[in-house]
């Protein structure tokens, strides 16, 4: 078996497998035989069998939370980031994340570079525009609170991708949460104080609307959408308002059964006590399909 | 694999449009431009059977059906039973047979493919072709079951063209739904779909939104909504995506209005926008075009999938134009959504989807109404800055020439918003807007009494009651009138106006006597005699009220405010009782009325029983806030008693019980005290000795806040003799220190204290502490200035002003308030700004919280910038005034003395100088301080002598 796919812009498809490319050409071989050069300007995109051990390592990193079975996969992928339809971005991005789950100083700058290799070489403009917002997640890591903010809000101008949107728009959650945090901190009893309140008000609904967004505008992309409910949810249950914590979390089991988010939800609602309904509030209805 | 339907049924070609289009394309395209009839066209009839022939296959090469259909027919007619031109039958039948199909004679077309199968020597491409028109026909017909075998049979045969096997397998699913098998369908497509082979994404697509339709009208809910999760995340995939999104557009509508709110939200937060999914389409039709006319050059091997990908054009080239022919399908999308958010209360996600159809969607009377609903849902979360700005927005686009219905409305609501916020003033703005410009509306006196209750909230309770008055006046018999009454009352009583309050309100119980305010009413008209001190009227009125309104939220301040009244006319037993019936329930009231009951035992004199009483009080709420308070009353009483050793050791017990406890209030009080059940420096001694060694206890103990509030009450008892062992004390007090839980009073000290040492950053920290952990408490005011001495002594003038400015407004003691005036004025004068220091002076000597000492610092420095402005006349007033008033305090008034001699000299007033300096030397107090000597030193001067 060949494994690698090669479309032409004529609609023809070969099965292949490929032996190397430039920017240029790539070489092929033929039915396992003839070795060909096709020019990049006839082809479509490419359908790169997985490489070997693939799967595995990315299954395996993914359930751990561990970027280093990734690694080897990444570094081999890299050259791939400009071939249109190959994965090699998305499983930077995910080397990324992980890379940045546990936030040594090493691995994040390690991070920092993927980020950057996908935000200047990926072939889609979705990736390059996830990567950046990977990026200036981890500058928000570091504490660059201030420098994020201006750059997310020209990535939300220049970007016309639903997912690289709504990340710009969890980056800008998130910064509005760790400035409500700071904010806090320093004004522990803010309910007293009267210059503090509309401060704290403003960063709690600027939060909330951003990590709303994907649920709201967006539910089609479910895994963000998702994201973005349960950490509205932890972010209700975070200042104390408990009630439309349960109540996020009860959106994320009906709306979003599929999401990873859905055990921890379920649970939170299980933990805390309902929020008391206004007068004439219909009942929620039972999600058809997939019951909690 | 595919089994027909067995029932039978008229075909419908509504939904399968879309695939006869593409088939019926296949039959005409490519269009060629019509060719140009002959010059001499021979009637048929006149014709041989090849000319016949001949005629017609030019005709439909030429897709003159019509025409080909014409000469085919009469060449059957003619020539279909003789033997010799058979061949030209049977060569002809199956083109008639296709005329036929586009004359939708389909019983006849079915009739001829029939009989051109049976021709053995047909071509296999003729034969396969006519196979699927067969099926084509039989649906059209009505034969759903033979046209589905047909299908069947068709896809089955793998040497079938593979196109053309993928379209009779969807016109075989297809078959069920002309049946309104939808059940049937659902089952066929949804069991086929993932066994379909990859190259037939496009098919699979198709098949989906089948499979979509027919799971929604075979109303299989969790099935449709399982599918819709499925497909959403992969829909850039399909060609049809305008067909499934408003299949799921109906489908969440529905769901809607059975208020399935949740399903509902499942089908219409994934829907994309209108522009989305035309840009999407628009993307992939040229794409398909570009793909197309790659596929044409390489000429004509490549026809069907030509044919296929033409097929895919059309398709959504219709969809597009069925699509963009749909008026306001974002606004129905958007409302539907935000509706379907309301239904669960999510008041938040329904605002902001309104939020943005509002700033999205051109304004028509639905725009409008989801703005109006915007403001509603913020007004539901409670965040009032939204409110605001969703009414502004509203005002922006619908607010031009009132055209708008709802601009009262939204001025209603910013108002609410503004209020919410504490704007009150410019909340009376919106109500006054409201009020004036609508006065015919509803809301117009909701409005004008709004704006009277804004005023009432700002302490402008005259200008209030002249709004409610305009309104009672204005809306005679307006439902708003009772309100209006009863809020003049309240005002006039506000503005302690009593009497006409009391008739106010007697007025409005006369005519609302059954009316919403009438408790309230009653009791302010009890309230107003109580707080005039005619307390015997008032507990009249008390009385009355308690057998009136019973049960009332104020019953239990009534029957407080009832005992005040009845032990102030003297009758001390009947308010004791009183004050006995209030209930334990009601935690706080009872508490109260627990100390009233021990003020009156003190008042009657009999200490015994205040003793007895906080005993009990003590004993049975020993987690009562007010426990250190209690313990306070009761060891005076013991003291009175004539025990002053019972009396401390009462305080020193409850210290152990409760001064460990941060929360507990009033423990700092209960050692304020202490100093006087210590009389005398013998007493103080053993006071402080005693004090040490608790200290030392409870350190050893681990016990912070005891060792802290002993330590802070050590240092008050010493500092009347000692102030630098008080202040060493004070800096001690860091060592137990918990800003966050200690009381501020203590942090204060102990920031002065540490300031006072020039330990500048441990002040300065303690200070910032204090205000972080302590915004609202009155010892706020000493950090501000205590800041603003540490920045003044780092010389940043400017941070210090603004710690000074800060401080002076948030004081409410006016101690620090004063001080910061008067080393602002300092800093001001010094930056040459004369009028401004002036103005910071003459705040202080006009602030009746001002202390003489810092009245006499201000006339000082008031005289100082009165010289500075070359005003010694000025100067001269103020140095006398500062003098004169402020005799006491030492150095300012001998500074005083000398410089109005100065002044005075400069003024040329010699023997008016002489006077003041030798003033000054007389009182023996100030001879031996500095200016006294400088004075001497003049007064030598003008004399020449020993003064």
């Amino acid at each position: 078996m060949a494994g690698d796919v090669l479309t032409l812009k004529n609609g023809r498809t070969a099965d292949c497998r490929i032996l190397s490319f430039t920017p240029a050409t790539v070489k092929i071989l033929w039915q396992d035989k003839e070795e060909r050069e096709i020019a990049m300007t006839d082809i479509e995109f490419i359908s790169f069998a997985p490489l070997p051990g693939e799967e595995a390592a990315l299954a395996k990193a993914v359930s751990a939370g561990d970027s280093n079975p990734l690694m080897e996969t990444w570094v081999k992928k890299i050259p791939r980031l400009g071939i249109a339809r190959n994965n090699a971005g998305e499983i930077g991005l995910t080397y990324a994340e992980l890379l940045s789950r546990n936030p040594t100083a090493d691995r994040l700058a390690r991070a920092l570079t993927v980020y950057q290799q996908i935000e200047s070489s990926d072939w889609s403009a979705e990736r390059r525009g996830r990567a950046r917002v990977g990026r200036m997640r981890l500058m928000l890591r570091q504490g660059r609170v201030e420098e994020v903010k201006p750059e997310a809000e020209k990535l939300l101008k220049e970007s016309q991708d639903a997912r690289v949107l709504i990340e710009v728009q969890h980056v800008l959650a998130e910064t509005a949460a760790e400035k409500l945090r700071a904010l806090l901190k320093e004004h522990p009893r803010w309910e007293q104080e009267d210059d503090v309140r509309p401060q704290r008000e403003r960063l709690f609904h600027e939060a909330l609307d951003a990590y709303l967004y994907p649920h709201v505008f967006h539910g089609s992309e479910e895994d963000l959408a998702a994201r973005g409910l349960w950490a509205a949810a932890q972010f209700y249950k975070e200042n104390g308002e408990t009630g439309a914590a349960r109540e996020a979390a009860e959106d994320l089991v009906h709306l979003y059964p599929s999401a990873a988010e859905k055990t921890a939800a379920a649970e939170l609602v299980n933990q805390l006590p309902p929020r008391k309904k206004q007068a004439g509030a219909a009942e929620a209805d039972t999600p058809a399909g997939e019951e909690p | 694999m595919m089994q027909p339907c067995q029932r039978s049924a008229i075909l419908p070609l509504t939904f399968v449009g879309g695939m006869w289009l593409m088939l019926g394309n296949a039959v005409a395209a490519p269009k060629k431009e019509p060719t140009a009839p002959p010059v001499q066209e021979q009637q048929a009839a006149d014709l041989t059977a090849p000319e016949l022939l001949k005629e017609g296959r030019a005709a439909f090469d030429g897709q003159d059906f019509a025409k080909a259909e014409k000469h085919f027919d009469q060449l059957i007619a003619d020539y279909g039973e003789n033997a010799e031109v058979a061949a030209l039958v049977d060569e002809c039948r199956p083109m008639l047979a296709m005329c036929k199909v586009k004359a939708k004679a389909f019983e006849e077309a079915v009739v001829l493919i029939d009989a051109s199968l049976k021709n053995a020597k047909l071509p296999t491409a003729a034969r396969e072709e006519l196979q699927f028109w067969r099926g084509i026909c039989l649906l059209q017909t009505g034969e759903v079951m033979p046209a589905q075998e047909q299908f069947g049979e068709y896809y089955a045969d793998e040497k079938h063209d593979r196109t053309r096997r993928f379209e009779a397998f969807l016109l075989f699913g297809t078959g069920y739904i002309q049946l309104k098998d939808y059940a049937g369908a659902a089952d066929f497509f949804g069991d086929q779909i993932p066994k379909l082979p990859p190259d037939q994404a496009e098919v699979g697509g198709r098949a989906t939104v089948l499979l979509l339709h027919s799971l929604i009208e075979a109303g299989r809910d969790d099935e449709t909504l399982s599918l819709i999760r499925r497909t959403f995340p992969k829909l850039q995939s399909l060609t049809q995506i305008v067909s499934f999104q408003l299949l799921t557009l109906s489908l969440g509508a529905q769901l809607l209005a059975d208020e399935k709110h949740y399903a509902a939200i499942t089908c219409l937060n994934r829907l994309w926008p209108r522009e989305r999914l035309l840009k999407h389409q628009q993307t992939q039709l040229d794409a398909w075009k570009q793909r197309r006319d790659l596929l044409k050059k390489e000429g004509a091997k490549r026809e069907a999938l030509v044919y296929q990908v033409e097929g895919i054009i059309t398709r959504i080239e219709r969809e597009l134009e069925t699509f963009t022919r749909i008026e306001s399908y974002d606004a129905a999308l958007k409302l539907r959504l935000a509706q379907a958010f309301m239904g669960l209360q999510r008041w938040r996600e329904a605002g902001m989807i309104l939020d943005e159809a509002v700033a999205t969607l051109e304004p028509d009377k639905t725009v409008e109404q989801a703005a109006i609903t915007a403001i509603d849902c913020w007004q539901q979360t409670g965040d009032n800055a939204r409110v605001i700005a969703a009414a502004d927005r509203y005002l922006d686009i619908y607010a031009e020439h009132r055209r708008g219905d709802h601009v009262p409305d939204a001025l209603f609501a910013k108002g609410e918003g503004l209020r919410g916020e504490g704007r009150q003033l410019e909340a009376e703005k919106e109500f006054g807007d409201v009020a004036n410009d609508w006065p015919l509306l509803p809301i117009a006196p909701r409005a004008m009494l709004m704006g009277g209750i804004c005023q009432m909230e700002r302490g402008q309770s005259d200008t209030a009651l002249i709004t409610f008055e305009a309104l009672r006046k204005r809306f005679k018999k307006g439902p708003l009138h009772e309100d209006a009454m009863f809020w003049e009352g309240m005002a006039l009583s506000l503005e302690r106006r009593y009497d006409e309050a009391l008739k106010r309100l007697a007025a409005h119980l006369e005519a609302y006597p059954k009316g919403r305010y009438t408790p309230a009413a009653d009791f302010e008209r009890a309230r107003c005699h109580h707080n005039q001190t005619k307390h015997t009227e008032a507990a009249e009125l008390f009385k009355e009220w308690l057998k009136q309104h019973g049960g009332d939220k104020q019953e239990n301040e009534a029957r407080l405010l009832l005992a005040e009244s009845l032990m102030a006319s003297g009758e001390m037993q009947a308010g004791l009782k009183m004050l006995a019936e209030i209930p334990r329930e009601d935690s706080k009231l009872w508490e109260e009325a627990q100390f009233k009951q021990g003020e009156a035992l003190r008042k009657l004199g009999d200490s015994e029983k205040v003793r007895a009483h906080y005993e009990t009080f003590i004993k049975e709420n020993p987690r009562s806030r007010r426990l250190a308070e209690a313990a306070m009353w009761q060891s005076r009483a013991v003291q009175k008693l004539g025990q002053p050793d019972a009396a401390r050791e009462l305080v020193w017990s409850t210290l152990e019980k409760v001064g460990d406890d941060p929360a507990n209030e009033g423990v700092e009080d209960l050692l304020g005290g202490l100093t006087k059940l210590y009389r005398g420096p013998d007493e103080l001694r053993q006071l402080t000795t005693e004090l040490e060694e608790r200290t030392a206890t409870a350190r050893k103990a681990g016990k912070k806040t005891l060792a802290l509030r002993l330590t802070w009450a050590e240092a008050n008892a010493v500092r009347p003799h000692s102030a630098l062992q008080a202040q060493n004390l004070c800096c001690s007090l860091s060592d137990f220190l918990d800003p966050a839980v200690h009381h501020p009073r203590i942090i204060a000290d102990c920031a002065d204290a540490w300031r006072e040492v020039k330990s500048i950053a441990r002040a300065k920290q303690l200070y910032l502490d204090l205000r972080k952990w302590h915004p609202r408490a009155v010892e706020k005011e000493r950090s501000s200035y205590g800041l603003g001495m540490i920045s003044l002594a780092a010389g940043e003038t400017d941070e210090a002003l603004q710690w000074f400015d800060r401080c002076v407004a948030e004081s409410i003691t006016g101690a620090s308030g004063n001080d910061a005036q008067l080393e602002k004025a300092a800093l001001l004068r010094k930056a040459k700004k004369p009028q401004e220091a002036v103005v910071a002076l003459e705040a202080v000597t006009t602030n009746r919280l001002a202390t003489s000492a810092q009245k006499a610092r201000a006339l000082l420095a008031l005289g100082y910038a009165a010289m500075d402005a070359g005003d010694d006349k000025r100067a001269a007033k103020h140095f006398e005034r500062c003098y004169v008033s402020g005799a006491k305090w030492k150095d300012t008034a001998a500074e005083a003395w000398l410089q109005h001699g100065l002044v005075l000299e400069k003024l040329k007033e010699r023997a008016a100088a002489l006077t003041a300096y030798r003033a000054l030397l007389e009182k023996k107090d100030l001879a031996s301080l500095s200016p006294a000597k400088e004075a001497r030193a003049r007064i030598a001067a003008l004399e020449g002598g020993v003064p």
